[in-house]
């Protein structure tokens, strides 16, 4: 499990070590501490608040490996101030960052299970670390099978790293957009299209899922009508997270806080509350 | 033809049909295989025909004059390819073209349709199943247009 900050309200200065333009909208920036403080160990799912400053801070998922914590990465979408900022900044560059926060994927749990990720635009990112975990554990898991859906082939992140990922015999991806060119000889469907095809048991199955809500309401009934188990699927939820610790309650999903009890969710803990649409 | 047979009768599709019926439509289909960039169907082309996809995948073009066509979907195996022989006015309305190798069977919709024509109980099988299908279109259809992946802040 991650280390708590003992002070989760100061930032910690970070410095910016690369960062790198990867769609027309989305930025990847990685960070490493400016100061004697340092986030330690995260766990896949989890998030930081970035400040950016003078500007504001937005929380952004952890998409690095944890087995490196010392350099952290995230995946920004530029579509705010603050985020806007942040993708602005120049090598060299310091930020404040505060984290990590929330609670992450079970990888433990799921271990002996078939692990099958459905994910859809930038909800790669913050399934990118448990996917870094699966392959270096990969000997603990049944099959592992990353559905990944974008809006257009263009506008899918990390693309050298899925197609490496592609290559290797031991992890079944397959991408879709929503629209294409004629060049593109990939899938053109929604992500839930691929899941009626992809070979797992459903009695033995994990399911990550992460991407905008009603992708996740549309995969949850795809895999459903495979017989995943609700108790077995885990969502990332997104709502106006501010403090990070559940002090504030801007983030207040039901009975729970996105920052404290979430992001990620059990699909059986939370059904209730997922498909009340005053939530 | 016992091969058609075999594999029209294991089909989801077809799932559920008397064997006289799977035996009917085996009688007016055969198996094309469509090399890379081949079309399968070309837009305002009669609708004479639908596809089973046995291997290889296929993309359904709109037609642009002054750019290159936009995929709207694509098909893969196991998939249903066409209604426009079943619904009126039986017209193609998009390109479909290979964009793998792709292994089919094509079964005649003339035929097939003057046979539901005279076979209602067939006809209305045929109609359950292909209006299914349909469904499945249109809501995927919908969840495109919703361009959920889009920036709406």
């Amino acid at each position: 499990m991650a280390e708590i900050m003992t002070e989760p309200m100061v930032t910690i200065q970070y410095r910016v070590l690369k960062i790198k333009r990867e769609t027309h909208d989305t930025f990847v920036l990685d960070i490493e501490s400016a100061s004697k403080k340092t986030i330690t160990s995260f766990t896949p799912g989890q998030f930081n608040m970035l400040y950016a400053f003078g500007k504001g801070e937005v929380p952004i998922s952890i998409s690095s490996d944890p087995a490196t914590p010392e350099k952290l990465v995230h995946t920004i979408r530029a579509v705010g101030a603050v985020t806007n900022s942040l993708c602005k900044l120049d090598p060299g560059s310091v930020i404040g960052v505060r984290g990590p926060f929330g609670t992450g994927w079970p990888l433990e749990q799921a271990e002996g299970n078939d692990i099958v990720m459905v994910t859809g635009g930038i909800g790669l990112a913050p399934l990118r670390p448990a996917i870094y975990h699966l392959l270096a554990n990969r000997e603990k898991y049944g099959k592992i099978i990353l559905l990944y859906g974008a809006r257009s082939p263009g506008e899918m992140l990390y693309r050298k790293q899925l197609e490496h990922w592609r290559g290797r015999f031991d992890l079944d991806v397959r991408v879709t957009v929503d629209t294409a060119r004629a060049d593109w000889h990939g899938n053109v469907a929604l992500v839930t299209a691929l899941i009626p095809n992809a070979l797992f048991d459903p009695y033995s199955t994990t399911a990550f899922i992460c991407g905008p809500e009603v992708m996740m309401r549309y995969t949850l009934l795809e895999l459903q009508k495979r017989g995943v188990d609700d108790e077995n699927i885990y969502i990332s939820m997104e709502r106006n997270m501010k403090c990070g610790i559940g002090h504030c309650g801007h983030c207040q999903f039901g009975p729970y806080f996105i920052c404290k009890d979430g992001p990620i969710f059990c699909m059986g803990e939370i059904r209730e509350f997922f498909e009340r649409r005053e939530i | 033809m016992d091969q058609i047979i075999n594999i029209l009768s294991e089909h989801q599709f077809f799932n559920g049909l008397e064997p006289q019926q799977i035996e009917a439509i085996a009688e007016h289909s055969t198996r094309i295989n469509y090399n890379l960039g081949d079309f399968l169907m070309r837009e305002d082309d009669p609708g004479t025909c639908f596809f089973l996809i046995l291997f290889g995948k296929v993309a359904v073009e709109v037609f642009t004059p002054d750019r290159d066509p936009i995929i709207v979907s694509t098909l893969g195996e196991n998939e249903v390819l066409g209604y426009c022989w079943l619904i009126p006015p039986y017209q193609c309305r998009f390109d479909v073209r290979a964009i793998e190798l792709t292994r089919t069977i094509c079964v005649d919709g003339l035929r097939l349709r003057e046979i539901c024509e005279e076979n209602h109980q067939m006809g209305y099988e045929l109609l359950k199943r292909t209006s299914q299908m349909m469904s499945k279109l249109i809501e995927a259809t919908r969840m495109q247009l919703l361009d959920i992946y889009g920036d709406h802040s």
